[in-house]
């Protein structure tokens, strides 16, 4: 039985439980909100992981972003990643979904892989696109919302169950596969200190866009020049009216909140 | 070597820590550094000036990259009543060659810069990492741990506790306890936004340029403490500190004491129009030289706040010289290849002959002074205040007659012996300069 | 008195920037609660994270705002409170500090 190649893709993104309204002004404050890895490529490393731990093999995780992107290839190298990949280069930025699966896909066809395990989505972006893109720019089948993973090396296969809103499927399918990976696969663990002090001690291997033109990228799919979406304008949803807090005695507030909702027809 | 064997484990990536880390790294021990933060600094809180010693010694030429707010150049130290204000200022540019009169900085930025100076002399930095307990083997410390399991486990052949006033190591390896309610202040502090030109209008100052100001008196109820202001890039720091039994007996929430002291009439206009930024608290050790655990036992150096090393508001100081002479002892120790804590108690030798000792000794009434006389914080401040006012009043009465009602009052309120034993001595206790 | 339902500090904590951890870090022994006298770290805590629940006589103890001092420790008569630095960079994360 051989060991397995896993390729983990995963997204550095801003921390969005820390990013709030200005109370006053409406507006998102930014400041100071750091880098995280995106929480959903946990649960991608979290299947990699196990994967390796039945089997065996290597795990390389792989992101597309800017140079500080390295933090979350760290973490993951702490969690368990042989080697960790980012492509970085000025001319990736911008990049929409299809230009950056199409980017991630020229690097990931130089390397072995039997698996590509990516989040359900970016926590910013949130379009979950990439990772079925990536499938297709690699040119093999794949299966999102996976809840469970059986493996099957003598016939080259998997028996997934993907998480539907009230209940599963069960499929089956030949791989090399991409699967994006649910939260139902189970609560993603936490790097060890050996993990850490490990990761320290290892490289993150860079990837500038010449490097890709030597693997057979075409620059012109780069970045964004290579990126047919086109957003126009962000709209914040419109800000909720303020609510009315009725503060002092518990009975008094009680009857004043009471009266207001009676005043509406409410009770 | 593999990676659950170090010569040096630092826990905590404070000033003591980094200087420890940077030390000894420099001369080829291989050391970690393990820090709870998910950064260095994440946690951790601080007035905040930094002075030029030692850290010059350890970062030469430090002022030209590090991330220095302001350059101290106008030291204040102001004595509150109620209402009133009598300050003492110190103005003079030179202080801000070289940052000579030290300088305020952000722990958020300033601790991440200074344990990269350690990473990049080949420190081995783990953050978001606490260490919940040490491996005791026949009754020395080798090594610390993070969790469950021995994928949490680290091993050396000395550790450095660098984590600060609640010491998690020295308590778990048994070498002190928590720190007692009177050997401990609380400090709270908010930083408050301003421009930088409103900034250095208030405080007359230039571009980079700054002033601390230190508040004695009614800021905490005549209990020991203080307040302070500092001025950074823009925002301000503005604290209270107080001892934690004296602030058991006052009943208030340390809040609420900040509260008072930014409304106080000689603070608020300091501060008008400012928009809350953060709020902090942290422990501040306040034992003095009596509060000073056993600095090397069992393997284990105690430098920085975990020591008790801190006479406030010199701290990061105290940690960083602390941290240096642990660094230097601990890469003898690897020449020599000797660990033991009799060569290791080099340490608490070297420090004795360093300012940080020194100070301490010097002061050593201080943990003293603040736990019991309330004369500093409370009688003198609202006498001197009463005097004051008087003298400044132009209303007829004679000088001579405000003079003798004035030495009336120092002779019922305190008396000419104890005002002279004190100027004597312990005033030099709590004043800071 | 009926326990207050909103607690002042609230607003003051709002500005800070936190990483909540799941579980409670912080532990204390009701028991011993029921009996202390003074309850200190109901007022020692600069976030307001102890409120003494004086209906059910229990200690209501919040952490989502707490930064991780160590006053309530240094302060409980009777050392039984269990302060547990959250895993992982969780807990308070300052931005200025
Ligand atoms: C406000 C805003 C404005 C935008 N404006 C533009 C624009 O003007 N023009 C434009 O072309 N695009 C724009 N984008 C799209 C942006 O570039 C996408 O966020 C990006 O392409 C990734 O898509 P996603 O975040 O939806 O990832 P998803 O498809 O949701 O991510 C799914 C999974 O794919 C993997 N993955 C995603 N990204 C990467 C990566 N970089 N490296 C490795 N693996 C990855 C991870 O495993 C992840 O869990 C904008 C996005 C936002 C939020
Ligand atoms: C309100 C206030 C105002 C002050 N003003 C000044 C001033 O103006 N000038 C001055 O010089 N000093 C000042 N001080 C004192 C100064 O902050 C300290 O003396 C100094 O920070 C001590 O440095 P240290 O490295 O020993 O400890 P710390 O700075 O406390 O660093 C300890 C480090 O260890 C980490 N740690 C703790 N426990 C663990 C664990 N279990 N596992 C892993 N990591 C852990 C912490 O996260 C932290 O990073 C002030 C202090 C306060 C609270
Ligand atoms: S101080 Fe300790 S014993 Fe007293 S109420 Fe608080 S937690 Fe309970
Ligand atoms: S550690 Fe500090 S902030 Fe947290 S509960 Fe205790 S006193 Fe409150």
């Amino acid at each position: 039985m051989g060991e397995l190649n896993i390729v983990v893709p995963i997204k550095q993104v801003p921390d969005v439980s820390e990013l709030r309204l200005d109370p006053v002004t409406h507006a998102l404050i930014r400041e100071g909100v750091p880098s995280v890895l995106n929480p959903y490529d946990r649960y991608a490393m979290e299947a990699a992981i196990r994967l390796k731990e039945q089997f065996g093999g290597r795990i390389t995780a792989i992101t597309m972003g800017p140079m500080q992107a390295k933090k979350a290839l760290q973490e993951c190298m702490a969690l368990g990643a042989d080697e960790a990949v980012i492509l970085s280069d000025r001319a990736f930025a911008a990049a929409d979904t299809w230009a950056t699966a199409y980017t991630l896909s020229v690097y990931i066809k130089t390397i072995p892989y039997d698996f590509v395990f990516t989040g359900l989505k970016a926590i910013d972006g949130e379009t979950g696109q990439v990772g079925p893109e990536l499938a297709e720019f690699l040119g093999i089948p794949h299966i999102t919302y996976v809840r469970k993973i059986e493996v099957d090396q003598t016939t080259r296969s998997v028996r997934v169950e993907r998480q539907l809103e009230n209940g599963y499927d069960v499929w089956e399918a030949p791989y090399p596969i991409l699967m994006s990976i649910a939260r139902e696969y189970g609560e993603p663990r936490l790097p060890t200190l050996q993990g850490y002090i490990e990761a320290k001690r290892k490289q993150v291997k860079v990837v500038t866009v010449a490097d890709l033109q030597k693997m057979g990228g075409d620059p012109k799919y780069f970045g964004l020049k290579g990126s047919p979406t086109f957003i126009p304008k962000v709209h914040p949803p419109p800000a909720r009216p303020p609510g009315t807090v009725w503060e002092g005695d518990p009975k008094e507030a009680v009857r004043k909140l009471v009266e207001a909702l009676s005043e509406k027809g409410l009770v | 070597m593999g990676s659950d064997r170090f010569d040096v484990v630092v826990v905590g990536a404070g000033p003591a820590g980094s200087a420890a880390a940077l030390t000894m790294a420099r001369q080829g021990v291989d050391v970690c550094v393990i820090e709870r933060g998910e950064y260095p600094g994440a946690k951790n809180v601080f007035g905040g000036v930094v002075y030029k010693w030692p850290l010059e010694k350890l970062v030469p030429k430090f002022w030209e990259s590090a991330p220095l707010e302001r350059r101290m150049i106008d030291h204040r130290l102001v004595i509150l009543d109620k209402e009133a204000g009598f300050a003492l200022s110190f103005r003079d540019d030179q202080l801000g060659e070289e940052a000579r009169g030290g300088f305020t900085a952000l722990r958020s930025k300033f601790d991440p810069w200074f344990a990269q100076k350690a990473e990049e002399a080949g420190a081995v930095l783990i953050t978001g990492m606490p260490v919940s307990d040490v491996i005791l083997q026949d009754g020395r410390v080798v090594g610390v741990r993070t969790g469950e399991g021995r994928e949490n486990e680290v091993y050396a052949k000395a550790v450095v506790a660098a984590d600060g006033v609640m010491s998690t190591v020295l308590q778990k390896a048994g070498i002190r306890g928590p720190p007692n309610p009177d050997e401990v202040a609380i400090g709270v502090k908010e930083i408050v936004e301003l421009p930088p030109e409103t900034i250095e209008s208030r405080f007359n100052a230039k571009a980079g340029r700054g002033a601390r100001l230190e508040f004695f008196g009614a800021v905490t109820k005549g209990k020991a403490g203080g307040g302070f202001v500092y001025t950074n890039t823009n925002t301000l720091s503005v604290g209270v500190a107080v001892l934690l039994s004296h602030l058991m007996e006052l009943k208030l929430k340390p809040y609420e004491l900040l509260d008072e002291f930014k409304s106080h009439p000689y603070v608020a206009p300091l501060l008008e129009g400012g928009k809350v930024k953060e709020y902090q608290a942290h422990l501040i050790p306040e034992g003095g030289y009596a509060s000073i655990p056993p600095l090397v036992s069992k393997g284990v150096l105690a430098v920085g706040d975990a020591a008790m090393l801190c006479l406030y508001p010199e701290g990061t100081n105290m940690a960083m010289a602390s941290g240096m002479i642990a660094g230097e002892v601990l890469a003898r120790a690897k020449k020599n290849d000797d660990f033991s804590d009799n060569r290791l108690s080099e340490y608490r030798k070297q420090l004795e002959e360093s300012y940080v000792m020194k100070e301490h000794k010097r002061k050593k009434n201080y943990g003293a002074v603040l736990k019991n006389d309330k004369r500093f914080f409370n009688d003198y401040p609202s006498l001197i205040a009463e005097i004051l006012r008087e003298l400044v009043t132009v209303d007829g009465v004679d000088k001579g007659a405000k003079h003798s009602e004035a030495r009336k009052k120092i002779r019922e309120r305190v008396g000419y012996l104890r005002l002279l034993r004190d100027l004597y001595s312990d005033v030099w206790s709590v004043l800071p300069w | 008195m009926v326990a207050k339902l909103t607690r002042k500090i609230d607003e003051r904590i709002y500005v800070n920037r936190y990483n909540i951890h799941a579980k409670n870090h912080l532990v204390v022994v009701q028991d011993m609660c029921a009996v202390c006298k003074d309850k200190p770290c109901t007022f020692s805590c600069p976030v307001d994270n102890y409120v003494w629940d004086a209906e059910n006589k229990r200690l209501t103890v919040y952490y989502e705002g707490c930064v991780e001092c160590g006053a309530c420790v240094v302060v409980c008569p009777y050392h039984k409170i269990t302060l547990t630095y959250p895993p992982a960079g969780r807990g308070v994360n300052y931005r200025f500090g």
